[in-house]
C-alpha cells in the first residue's frame, strides 16, 4: 500500500485565453504530498489554487505540466475515481431528482453492487442526517442540504481518500460541527482526508497536516503542529520580577499582563541572540522565567506567512 | 487524452460508412419517392409538405377572392400554382381544381400544368388528369391540337381501366382521332362523321391484327363496345340528318366497312337494322336484304328461329 | 454500459418530470384535432392536413428536446453538476454518449406520446386505420434524434452556452433543408449532416410507403454520423476544463 495517498510534483497549470499567447498561471510548480491516514488541509486566499488543484486531481482540469499521482495512480485513471469521494466547491445537482434518486445515480456510476445500493444510501444519508429529507426534490434543497447532500454523495463508495473544495461552506454551525465530526470519523475508519478551507478554526482543529498557496505558489507544507510550534515561544515573567520585564520587553512580539501581575511575552523563534539572552536571564534566576514554546494560531501563522509571502 | 487516437479511427471510419450509406440511401429515395428531387431548394426544413399544406389554403383563399379568372389575373395563379408543385408535386388538387380554374384564360399554361402531372410518378394511374389535359387541348386551346388531345385521351384510357368514366374517354379519344383526321386530310372536306367512321374502322382493323383480347384497349374500347360504335358511325354517315348530308364516297366507305366488319352480322347496308332469318326487307327503311338462315331442304326451306341452328326445327334437316 | 445507461436515466428522468413537457404535448395534439376545422379552406384536405400537422409538430417537439440538450450540457458544467458525476468513474466520452442517449431516448418518449395522440385523434376524426406510411415516418422524426442529439452535444461542448442552441437549431434546419447538395460525396452526409434523409412526411400523407431496408439503413446512417460527431465532441471534451 502507498505511503502517500496524493503525491503532487511540478504540477503547473496556466489557463489560456482566446486571442492571448499568455494566460493567467493558475499553478507554479507545485509539489506536495499528502501521507495516508492523514486530515490534509489545503488554505490559501481566493485565486491561490486551491480548486484548480482539486480539480486537477479529479481530472476535471488537465494540468500545463507536472504530475499528480492519487492513490498510486495518475489522476486521469478513471478507475481510480471509485475509491475517491470528491465534494466540489458548489455542490449543485439535477434539481428534479430526489436526494435518493440523486443518491442511486452516484451510487451506480461508482459501481456498488445493487444489492448494496439501497443500504449503502440509506448509511449516507443517516450519517448526513438527511433521511427525513431523501424523497424532497434537490431543487428544493437550501445550500446547506445541498452540502450535505453533496457530502453523502462524497462518502457514498466509503473512499480511502475523501477530497473536498469548501466543504464547510454554507452550512449552519451545528451544520459545521457536524460534518467536522464526520470527517474525523471518516478518518477513524482510515479515510484520508484532502480538503480547502477558508475556515482556519476549523481546519487548525481537524487538520494534521497543512499546505498553504498562494497565487499558484506553494508557501509550506508539513504537519501542522510544527509549523505552528516552531513558530516562537512564550516566556512568563513571574510577577515583581519587573527588572526581567523591563529588560526583555523592547524585543518581544507580544505582551499579555497575567491575572498575578506577571507577564507573558512572546519572542520570535528566528533570532538565536535574543534566544541565548533569554536561556542566559532564565540559568540567572529560574523562578523568575518560565519558557515555554508558542504554538501559534493557525489564523497567525496564515497570515503571516500569506502577508510576508513574496510572489 | 490517450484515447484521442481512437477517437479519430472511430471519426474516420464513421464519416465513410455515413458517406457510403448516405449515397445508397439517395439513390433509394429516388425509387419510392422519385418527387424529392424536383422539390424546391428553398431553405424551409423539409417542411414543404406543410408549406404547400398552408400555400394552397391561402390560394382558395385568393381564388375566392376574384370573380373570374381571366387575362388580367391569370399570371398571379399560375405563379401559385407554380409554387406549389415546386412544393407538393404530387397534390393532385393542384391540377384538378387549380389548374383547371385557369384553363380557359391560358389553355397553354393548364396543358403544360397537366402534363407535368401526367409525368408525375405518383399520379401514374390517374386517368382523370390526362383526360382533363386531352380537353382542355381539344376544346380551349386556340389553335386546337386534337393529335395531341387525343394522346392524352389514349393515356387516360390506358389508365382508366374498368373505372366508370372509360366510356366517355374512349369517345373523346375517337372523336380527337377524327378531327384531327378532318385537320389533316384535305380530301374528307371537313367530314367528321366519315372522319369518325374511318378511325373506328382503323381502329377494328388493328384489334384484328393484334386480337381483340390482346389489345392494348381497355375494356371500354373492346370488340363488342367497338361494333356498336361503327354500327353506330355507320348509320351517322349514311343517315341524313338536319346538319348532315350523307356523301357518295361516305356510302361507299360505310358498305365497304359492312362488308368486311358485318358479312355475318346481317345488317341493312342501308341503314344498319339489324335484321332476322328469312327477312327480305329492312323493317326501318324498306330496303332489299340478302335472304338468310332458310332451311337447306329445298322442300321446307322455312327461316330458322335460330339461323345457325344445325338442324331444322321443322323438318328435321341437317343445315351443314 | 451501465454509466451510460445511468447518466441516460437522469437526462430523461430531469426533462420528463417537467410539467411543461405536457403542456406542450397537450397543446401540440390540440392543434392536430384542430386540422380538422380547416375543411372548406382546404377543400376538403382536412385529412392529409391532420396527418402532416401531427408530423410537423412532432419533428419541432423532437427539435425542442435537442435544443433542451444543448442547454442542459453547458449549464451542467456551469453549475457543477458534471464535475460531481464526472468524479466519479465515468468517462468523459460515457458522459457524453450518456447526454445523447438521454436525449435520444426523452425525444422518443414525447415524440410517441404526440404520435399515438395524433393517432387517436385521426381515427376519432375519421374513423380511419393507422397507415403503416404513418407510422413509419413518425418512426423516422424519432430516429433523426439520434444525429440531431450527436450535433446536439457537439454544439454544446464546441459552443457557449448561449450560441450552441442557435447553432444547433441553424445546423439542424439547414440539415433537413439543403438538398441540393445530396450529390456531394463525402461532404454531404459524410461531414455535414444530411437529416433530409428522414424527411418523409408527404408519404405519410399520400401513403408511398418506405421499404423497411431503408428505414433500417437510415437508422445506421445516423448512428455512423452520432458516432462521427461524438468523436468530435469528445476529442474536444477530453481535453477541456470544467470548471
Amino acid at each position: 500500500m502507498e505511503e502517500n495517498v496524493i503525491v503532487i510534483e511540478g504540477l503547473s497549470k496556466n489557463y489560456k485565453r482566446w486571442f492571448s499567447a499568455k494566460g493567467t498561471k493558475a499553478l507554479d510548480n507545485l509539489t506536495i504530498s499528502v501521507p495516508r491516514g492523514s486530515v490534509f488541509g489545503f488554505l490559501g486566499p481566493n485565486g491561490a489554487g486551491k480548486t484548480t488543484t482539486i480539480k486537477i486531481l479529479m481530472d476535471l482540469i488537465k494540468p500545463t505540466e507536472g504530475s499528480a499521482i492519487v492513490l498510486g495512480k495518475p489522476a486521469y485513471d478513471v478507475d481510480v475515481k471509485k475509491r475517491i469521494g470528491f465534494l466540489p466547491d458548489s455542490p449543485a445537482f439535477s434539481k428534479q431528482l430526489t436526494a435518493r434518486e440523486f443518491l442511486s445515480i452516484c451510487a451506480k456510476l461508482l459501481r456498488i453492487p445493487s444489492e448494496q445500493r439501497n443500504e449503502t444510501i440509506e448509511e449516507a444519508l443517516h450519517t448526513v442526517k438527511m433521511t427525513d429529507h431523501a424523497k424532497e426534490k434537490l431543487g428544493s434543497f437550501s445550500r446547506g442540504m445541498l452540502q450535505r447532500i453533496g457530502v453523502a454523495q462524497a462518502i457514498l463508495n466509503k473512499p480511502e481518500l475523501l477530497i473536498l473544495d469548501e466543504p464547510l461552506l454554507g452550512l449552519d454551525p451545528y451544520g459545521r460541527q457536524e460534518f467536522k465530526q464526520i470527517i474525523i470519523e471518516q478518518q477513524k475508519k482510515g479515510t484520508s482526508v484532502f480538503f480547502s478551507s477558508h475556515i482556519l478554526s476549523d481546519v487548525e482543529e481537524i487538520c494534521d497536516r497543512i499546505a498553504i498557496l498562494k497565487k499558484g505558489h506553494l508557501l509550506c507544507t508539513g504537519e501542522l503542529d510544527k509549523l505552528l510550534a516552531a513558530s516562537g515561544i512564550n516566556v512568563v515573567i513571574a510577577a515583581g520580577e519587573d527588572k526581567v520585564f523591563k529588560e526583555l520587553m523592547a524585543d518581544a512580539e507580544g505582551s499579555v499582563k497575567n491575572p498575578d501581575g506577571g507577564w507573558t511575552l512572546s519572542f520570535p523563534h528566528n533570532n538565536p541572540e535574543l534566544l541565548k539572552k533569554i536561556e542566559d536571564m532564565k540559568k540567572e534566576s529560574p523562578d523568575a522565567l518560565t519558557i515555554s514554546a508558542s504554538r501559534e494560531k493557525l489564523e497567525d501563522f496564515f497570515f503571516r506567512t500569506v502577508e510576508n509571502a513574496n510572489v | 487524452m490517450k484515447r484521442t487516437p481512437i477517437y479519430i479511427i472511430i471519426l474516420v471510419v464513421a464519416c465513410v460508412a455515413a458517406t457510403i450509406l448516405s449515397m445508397k440511401l439517395n439513390t433509394m429515395q429516388h425509387t419510392f419517392c422519385p418527387e424529392k428531387k424536383d422539390l424546391s431548394g428553398s431553405p424551409i426544413a423539409g417542411f414543404h409538405k406543410f408549406a404547400s399544406d398552408v400555400q394552397w389554403m391561402r390560394l382558395v383563399n385568393y381564388l375566392g377572392s376574384l370573380n373570374t379568372v381571366d387575362e388580367s389575373n391569370v399570371k398571379q395563379v399560375a405563379g401559385k400554382l407554380e409554387e406549389l408543385m415546386k412544393l407538393d408535386p404530387n397534390l393532385e388538387k393542384i391540377y384538378k381544381d387549380g389548374a383547371l380554374i385557369m384553363s380557359i384564360a391560358d389553355p397553354a399554361k393548364t396543358v403544360e400544368f397537366l402534363t407535368t402531372a401526367c409525368n408525375n410518378q405518383y399520379l401514374k394511374n390517374n386517368w382523370q388528369i390526362p383526360f382533363y389535359a386531352g380537353y382542355v387541348m381539344m376544346h380551349n386551346a386556340k389553335p386546337a391540337n386534337y393529335e395531341k388531345a387525343a394522346e392524352f385521351f389514349e393515356m387516360s384510357m390506358k389508365r382508366s381501366g374498368s373505372d366508370s368514366g372509360a366510356s366517355y374517354v374512349v369517345s373523346s379519344f375517337f372523336r380527337a382521332k377524327a378531327k384531327d383526321m378532318v385537320q389533316k386530310d384535305k380530301s374528307l372536306k371537313g367530314d367528321e362523321k366519315l372522319a369518325l367512321l374511318k378511325v373506328l374502322y382503323s381502329e377494328w382493323e388493328n384489334n384484328q391484327k393484334v386480337g381483340a383480347e390482346g389489345s392494348y384497349r381497355n375494356e371500354g374500347a373492346n370488340t363488342q363496345n367497338l361494333n356498336d360504335r361503327l354500327i353506330k358511325a355507320l348509320k351517322d354517315v349514311k343517315v341524313a340528318s338536319e346538319d348532315y348530308k350523307p356523301t357518295a364516297e361516305g356510302k361507299k366507305y360505310a358498305d365497304m366497312v359492312i362488308s368486311k366488319v358485318f358479312d355475318k352480322a346481317h345488317i341493312c347496308s342501308n341503314c344498319t337494322a339489324p335484321y332476322g332469318a328469312g327477312e327480305k326487307f329492312c323493317s326501318s327503311c324498306g330496303t332489299s336484304l340478302p335472304v338468310w338462315g332458310l332451311c337447306k331442304n329445298q322442300v321446307c326451306k322455312k327461316p330458322l328461329k335460330n339461323g345457325n341452328a344445325p338442324f331444322c326445327i321443322y323438318c328435321g334437316a341437317k343445315q351443314k | 454500459m451501465n454509466e451510460i445507461i445511468t447518466i441516460a436515466s437522469g437526462t430523461w428522468k430531469n426533462v420528463l418530470r417537467m410539467k411543461v413537457v405536457y403542456f406542450l404535448i397537450l397543446c401540440a395534439l390540440v392543434l392536430v384535432a384542430s386540422a380538422i376545422n380547416y375543411d372548406v379552406l382546404s377543400m376538403g384536405l382536412q385529412k392529409e392536413l391532420m396527418i402532416d400537422v401531427s408530423l410537423v409538430l412532432n419533428s419541432i417537439a423532437a427539435m425542442l428536446v435537442v435544443i433542451s440538450l444543448t442547454f442542459e450540457i453547458p449549464k451542467e458544467l456551469r453549475e457543477g453538476v458534471a464535475s460531481t458525476l464526472l468524479s466519479k468513474p465515468l468517462g468523459r466520452f460515457q458522459y457524453l454518449l450518456g447526454k445523447m442517449c438521454g436525449c435520444v431516448i426523452t425525444g422518443a418518449i414525447v415524440c410517441a406520446l404526440i404520435a399515438i395522440g395524433s393517432f387517436f385523434v385521426f381515427n376519432m376524426s375519421f374513423g380511419e386505420r393507422i397507415g403503416i406510411t404513418m407510422f413509419q415516418t413518425h418512426l423516422l422524426v424519432i430516429l433523426a434524434l439520434i444525429p440531431m442529439s450527436a450535433l446536439g452535444v457537439l454544439f454544446a461542448v464546441l459552443l457557449p452556452e448561449v450560441i450552441a442552441p442557435i447553432i444547433t437549431v441553424v445546423v439542424v434546419w439547414f440539415a433537413f433543408s439543403t438538398k441540393v447538395l445530396a450529390g456531394v460525396p463525402v461532404l454531404y452526409g459524410g461531414i455535414l449532416p444530411d437529416l433530409d434523409l428522414f424527411n418523409f412526411r408527404a408519404n405519410a400523407v399520400y401513403q408511398v410507403q418506405i421499404p423497411w431496408m431503408y428505414v433500417l439503413l437510415v437508422t445506421l446512417w445516423g448512428i455512423c454520423y452520432a458516432a462521427f460527431a461524438l468523436s468530435i465532441a469528445s476529442i474536444v471534451f477530453e481535453r477541456k476544463d470544467i470548471k
